[in-house]
């Protein structure tokens, strides 16, 4: 098992090795001087022939690349064209937003997703069942942007009850949180609703229900604990899609998160920020796909058998 | 389940309501630098004047009122100024501002090795530029005699010297050891979450009078609905109206009564290449000047909150009439071009940065120049890429405006049209009477006579005709019903929120 985790996380090196190398190009490839974006219009010629000298660009681009892998490594990623901030500085405090809202659209979506599909489940086929998977085709098709203007307006303009941006309080948290996870809200419903009706109408749980067990033994027993596959997948794939590209929601409610400052920063040509951003976004999937890996392993012997027979 | 209901209609039976000690006000993103030697955008020097003050500042218009200086004097043949400075002012730590600091902070704009752009604006005092250059080790421009005293002495007299002192980058700092930079303002700012938002705390040993709320939040949102949200659910206390919602609340009484204007200095242009066919004729520059139905594209796009340019210089600025005015006429447009004697149908590009807002603008005059028989390329460029390809004089044409660094219709002649300015940063533009007059204008200092060179450079120019003068703009405001005591200023950095307080009874009006 541990030869495993090991193999796994030395085959993510050469992949980073590749973002690196990418969005280092990607610097280079488009048109325009990156020394003129960082002086503006009004510059001196000598700012500029000094700043050329500090990022490096009166160097080969072999040189180039071999400080700029250097200087990744040691967490330096240089200094915004725009606002001459750390961009170390800027993404730690970004990721910790990004993060957070993350977080809590997750949870909100794993725990409400998971209880309708129950009752879903549980009503099969019935008004209460039609209704939910009526909801969770809606909530799967919604655009986040028309959603969140939506509920800005009837719970902001109209009832006042939650403010329409910000983020300094818990109830900041509850209209962009229900925005972002309506979606994963929605798949987890189907999912849950769909798992059950298929395990309830195994052999096992008619012997397990003849046997006198009751309602709630066999969804903790059974249902949830074959539903933790499929279910570790869509987390998985949604938070790292939250921890990267929230870019609506994020704008919407005025959230100071990563997607938001990668968008800023094309429409400026902020250079090593976007570089910066796509760096550790990348990194982001890398790391998650790497933890479902490992997590698919403990919840599942079969898998486990498998991949270390690999 | 029930109890998770009940807790719902309990939550949403509770109104949130924002603090009544608190300014609210929004930004649609982040500043660039809060140092004030690098404030170039309008952003940034906003919130220096919170955070800093000058020698002098600017009143609600166009005047130059006291700041850290009480009192000043110009000497009779306008080459030395000498500033009073007021003795109850005190930094954010606590240290007294005396005229030595003063001098430290000009000089971080002109030591060697300054990124800021600003140093021109000490290029006329006594060796200040041997002093940039690293020539010189003392300034002899600067003298504090004592520490309630300055004295700047420039090489020859300018009228607009003292304008230069009440802009952000002449603010009045005191670097620490740790190069924080504290400023002496009435605001101090607490917290900063970038993107996100900036939060100010007031200043209560200001000099000038302790603010009259006790924080400022300025949210940085970039959208446009969660602004209006925020302005109508009352988090938002003073916003620019977006230009969609504009015409709509006006006419709404609700909204209508609480719209301010600010009319900024600012000139709006379509700059022409006159270095090279077709616009080095000015014929053709004149024609595609009178090809413009200017009134058409204010009404029509900018909701009328713009009046129509008569040359570079916006009205507050210039008290005479002009002698010129490009007023729409095609017939008048027709007989120039044939005057010139254009016979084929001439192919231009126009350049534009790339906003949706500039698409609108450049298409109708795209399709107002087709009547003429110009056949115009829209070429669209980020920002970058649009400033440098109009310093090289590749564009044929470029739509831009150029925003007041100072109140001086001087700022509207010689950065724009002095034509070695001019042939290396604009559209090549020469007229050796426009030279001379601006060199007159530099060192006039009896300021009817500067005026009437500035009328008459102005005059040349608009005959000239090296732009399409299009308009100046004002900017359309609304205000929370219950914030009290606020208009906007004529200049972006004179604001200082000191006297803005906010009305209780009139929430949720």
């Amino acid at each position: 098992m541990i030869t495993y985790i090991i193999n796994r996380t030395f085959k993510t090196f050469p992949i980073i090795l590749g973002v690196i190398s990418a969005s280092f190009l990607l610097f280079h490839i488009v048109p325009g001087d990156p020394a003129i974006s960082m002086v503006g219009e009004n510059y001196k010629e000598e700012t500029l022939q000094q700043i050329r000298k500090e990022l490096n660009l009166d160097k080969t681009i072999l040189e180039q690349y071999f400080l700029y892998v250097t200087k990744i490594l040691k967490l330096d990623f240089g200094q915004s064209y725009i606002s001459g901030q750390k961009i170390y500085t800027v993404i730690s405090q970004k990721i910790f937003f990004t993060f957070k809202l993350a977080f809590f659209s997750m949870m909100f979506a794993i725990i409400f997703g998971v209880f309708f599909g129950i009752i879903s489940g549980l009503n099969y086929k019935n008004k209460i069942d039609r209704l939910i998977v009526f909801l969770s085709i809606v909530g799967i098709s919604s655009p986040v942007f028309s959603v969140a203007l939506i509920f800005i307006f009837i719970f902001s303009i109209q009832l006042k009850v939650l403010p329409p941006s910000g983020y300094q309080g818990i109830q900041y948290f509850i209209l962009p949180c229900i925005v972002l996870g309506i979606r994963s809200l929605s798949l987890f419903i189907r999912i849950t609703r769909d798992s059950f009706v298929e395990i309830i109408s195994e052999d096992y749980i008619r012997t397990a229900k003849s046997k006198g067990l009751k309602k709630h033994t066999i969804i903790n027993k059974h249902v949830l604990k074959n539903l933790l596959i499929p279910l570790i997948t869509i987390v998985g794939i949604d938070f790292s899609s939250y921890l990267t590209g929230a870019v609506l929601t994020e704008s919407i409610f005025g959230w100071p998160g990563i997607g938001r400052y990668l968008v800023d920063s094309i429409l400026q040509r902020d250079f090593p920020a976007i570089q910066a951003t796509v760096l550790f976004m990348s990194l982001v999937f890398v790391m998650i796909n790497l933890l479902v890996d490992i997590l698919y392993c403990f919840v599942n012997p079969k898998i486990r058998e498998i991949l270390i027979e690999k | 389940m029930r109890k998770f209901l009940i807790s719902l209609i309990i939550f949403l039976g509770c109104k949130i309501q924002p603090s009544n000690d608190q300014l609210n006000l929004v930004l649609p993103g982040d500043p660039r630098s809060l140092d004030p030697i690098l404030a170039t955008d309008v952003r940034s020097g906003q919130i220096c004047a919170l955070l800093y003050d000058n020698l002098v500042h600017y009143g609600d218009s166009v005047e130059i009122v006291p700041g850290i200086a009480k009192k000043w004097n110009i000497s009779n043949n306008g080459k030395k100024y000498t500033f009073i400075l007021n003795t109850k002012v005190y930094f954010n730590n606590g240290k007294k501002v005396k005229s030595e600091d003063v001098i430290k902070s000009f000089l971080r704009i002109i030591e060697p090795g300054s990124r800021s752009p600003f140093s021109w604006i000490f290029d006329n005092v006594v060796n200040a530029i041997d002093y940039k250059q690293g020539n010189e080790k003392n300034i002899k421009g600067f003298i504090a005699p004592n520490d309630s005293t300055i004295i700047i002495n420039l090489i020859r007299p300018q009228n607009s010297f003292i304008n230069f002192l009440a802009m952000p980058p002449t603010s009045i700092v005191l670097v620490s050891e740790e190069k924080k930079i504290i400023g002496s303002g009435p605001w101090v700012l607490t917290e900063r979450i970038y993107d996100g938002h900036l939060l100010f705390h007031k200043n209560e040993n200001y000099f000038n009078g302790q603010p009259l709320l006790s924080k400022i939040q300025i949210s940085i949102i970039p959208e446009t609905f969660p602004r209006i949200a925020k302005y109508i659910s009352g988090f938002l206390d003073i916003m620019e109206i977006p230009k969609n919602e504009y015409l709509d609340w006006k006419k709404k009484k609700k909204f209508n009564e609480h719209i301010y204007y600010q009319n900024e200095l600012n000139t709006y242009y379509i700059g022409l290449n006159c270095d090279r066919y077709p616009f080095d004729n000015k014929k053709i520059r004149q024609a595609v000047n009178y090809a413009i139905n200017k009134t058409d594209i204010i009404e029509k796009i900018l909701n009328g909150n713009a009046i129509k340019s008569k040359g570079p210089i916006p009205p507050k600025l210039i008290s005479t009439k002009t002698n010129h005015v490009y007023n729409y006429n095609i017939e008048k447009a027709n007989q120039l071009l044939k005057e010139a004697n254009v016979k084929q149908e001439i192919e231009v590009e126009l350049w534009q940065s790339k906003s949706q807002k500039n698409s609108l603008i450049t298409e109708i005059i795209q399709s107002q120049l087709e009547k003429i028989n110009i056949s115009v390329k829209i070429v669209k460029r980020d920002w970058n890429n649009f400033t440098q390809a109009i310093r090289n004089g590749e564009t044929d044409m470029y739509y831009r405006s150029w925003h007041a660094d100072y109140p001086d219709a001087e700022n509207f002649i010689e950065p724009l049209f002095f034509s070695n300015i001019s042939k290396k940063r604009w559209n090549r533009y020469e007229n050796k009477n426009v030279d001379k007059l601006i060199n007159r204008i530099k060192n006039e200092d009896n300021t009817i006579m500067r005026n009437k060179n500035i009328l008459e450079a102005n005059n040349i120019i608009v005959d000239d005709a090296p732009w399409i003068f299009l308009w100046h703009t004002q900017t359309p405001f609304i205000v929370n019903p219950k914030l009290k005591d606020w208009k906007p200023k004529v200049m972006y950095n004179a604001e200082k929120y000191l006297k803005v307080k906010k009305n209780d009874h009139l929430y949720n009006q």
